[in-house]
């Protein structure tokens, strides 16, 4: 098929009744396509690739994936709570300063203890922390993969808990599962002693296997995946009293222990939050009405960790209990009111110790919690 | 004290007399200007229409030093605002003309609204066909290349 001349700028055709009728022919160059693109939702560039062979190859281009992925997008969460049975997750994402809605999801909700834990989000995909039956979900797609039943002796199903992690030398992700000792809720303590551990690879035909860990412990964080490793807390030792850091390596499969800080010792993970910190993982705690310290891990052989302290009391409106979501890779702290219906995000620089609020517009919290990170957008179907 | 004043020239030759601080917004009539000082400016690949409307765009945007150092002559919320409407009131092909304008003259903030208004358009179509036909694009893929493309593009999850 012979292609239309394409001219230069517009082409003027006179028409019937003598007007000058302009017609845009040239097309978008392609440096122009590649930064208009950067803002569009990755849903969106699913359906561009299909529009020209200039359009397809500017989106799948190596430069265009890694700009478009290391752009900063927040992906907010909400969780509407009203129901019983079952939560509706609402995943928006921010872009500089626009926001966009991105997915829906229904979550079944089988122990109240599901809704303890805020779900993480690893490389663009987020896993629903409790249960016998681990969800992954995708907030850029809406879809979810719900894994195979994990088998577990008698009442200890809800308490199971599921962590995901992303092996980036294989490009694989993984969840890890544990399963507390039977009977060992039975004295009704909080923290209770996790023995079993399952692994299952996202993919695979397989099912789970069982992976060694000669150190009980009962996690108690938040997880974080940097560089491939999973971190979270954990209580151990006589009494599950003493505090420490778990690193699960995803590729190896090898489990790794650091004490927590000193100080830390005495409180318990309540109000605090794991967060990567320019690469290294870091637990943020407060430790007053508007003070908080950033424990930073050094060194996890030598158990060297430092210590960064910040406050919000300059923020404009006082009186406002935050609660520490995350971080920026930035480095701005990620923070939301723990109170009020407003919806929004406050983010502080901690080098220029400024502040700056994100406002989700359009879009009111229905009564349930805001939960905030930096994420990754998945342009590419690639997923497993 | 009277503003120094540029003369640029439409594809149709037609002059625009313009304060030089508001053409200046483009970075290759900031170098024009310093390079031939006194001179016309010819576009000639920009038609009069869209011109007027680039200057428009720049008187709006124009910081003016007043002597009590840089003051915008609107608030930033209401540039904002400004900006929506400007782009919004603008029909499509000229909203192409206007993009390329902004990428000839180089006028960074031009660039990103007009950017943005193309990718709110692009993310308001339904599919890849109401795409090719808001932006007069040739579909040059075979139906079964679209359908191979679109095979390999869902999301597993």
């Amino acid at each position: 098929m012979k292609r239309p001349r394409v001219e230069k700028f517009r082409s003027s055709q006179e028409t019937n009744d003598g007007a000058i009728k302009v017609r845009y022919t040239d097309p978008i160059p392609a440096e122009l396509l590649f930064i208009i693109f950067l803002r569009l939702p990755a849903k969106t560039l699913l359906r561009c690739v299909c529009v020209s062979k200039l359009w397809a190859s500017t989106i799948r281009s190596q430069d265009f994936i890694i700009s478009f992925q290391s752009q900063s997008r927040i992906l907010f969460f909400v969780r509407d709570y009203h129901q019983t049975r079952f939560e509706n997750w609402f995943f928006l994402s921010s872009q500089q300063g626009t926001s966009s809605f991105l997915s829906r999801t229904t979550s079944h909700v089988s122990d109240s203890r599901s809704r303890c834990r805020q779900p993480q989000e690893v490389n663009g995909l987020i896993c629903c922390g409790y249960g016998t039956s681990p969800v992954i979900y995708n907030p850029t797609s809406g879809k979810s993969l719900t894994l195979p039943r994990i088998y577990v002796g008698h009442n200890v199903g809800p308490y199971v808990e599921n962590i995901l992690g992303y092996d980036q030398i294989n490009e694989e992700y993984k969840v890890l599962s544990m399963t507390p000792l039977p009977g060992g809720n039975r004295s009704g303590e909080s923290v209770i002693p996790y023995k079993e551990h399952k692994v299952f690879t996202l993919g695979s035909q397989g099912l789970w296997r069982t992976v060694e860990c000669n150190t009980i412990h009962c996690p108690g964080t938040i997880s974080v995946c940097i560089n491939g490793v999973v971190y979270y807390g954990a209580y151990l030792g006589d009494h599950m009293k003493q505090l420490s850091l778990v690193r699960f390596d995803v590729r190896t499969e090898q489990f790794g222990f650091t004490n927590m800080p000193e100080s830390v010792q005495t409180l318990s993970y309540y109000s605090s939050t794991l967060m990567n910190y320019h690469g290294k993982i870091a637990l943020a705690y407060s430790t007053g009405y508007d003070t908080y310290e950033l424990w930073v891990l050094e060194d996890a052989k030598e158990h060297e960790w430092s210590k960064v302290c910040f406050s919000t009391r300059s923020w404009t409106q006082p009186c406002i209990k935050f609660n520490v979501e995350g971080i920026t890779r930035m480095g701005e702290i990620i923070l939301t009111p723990r109170y009020g219906v407003e919806f929004y995000a406050v983010y502080y620089n901690l080098a220029t110790k400024q502040f700056r609020k994100i406002v989700i517009e359009g879009y009111k919290s229905p009564g349930g919690v805001v939960v905030s990170w930096e994420y990754v957008e998945k342009t590419s179907s690639m997923l497993l | 004290m009277s503003k120094k004043m540029i003369v640029l020239k439409s594809s149709e030759g037609v002059s625009f007399v313009v304060e030089e601080a508001v053409a200046r917004q483009s970075k290759i009539i900031s170098f024009l200007v310093e390079e031939f000082p006194d001179r016309e400016l010819p576009l000639t690949n920009m038609t009069s229409e869209i011109l007027r409307k680039t200057i428009e765009y720049c008187k709006k945007h124009v910081v003016e030093d007043d002597g009590g150092g840089d003051s915008s002559s609107s608030s930033s919320g209401d540039l904002k605002e400004w900006d929506v409407k400007f782009v919004a009131e603008i029909d499509q092909p000229r909203l192409m003309d206007l993009l390329m304008a902004a990428n000839y003259l180089d006028i960074p903030s031009l660039l990103d609204v007009t950017c943005q208004k193309v990718a709110d358009t692009i993310a308001a179509c339904n599919d890849e066909k109401e795409i090719r036909a808001t932006f007069n694009i040739e579909n040059d893929f075979t139906e079964e290349e679209v359908e191979a493309i679109r095979m390999e593009n869902q999301y597993p999850i």
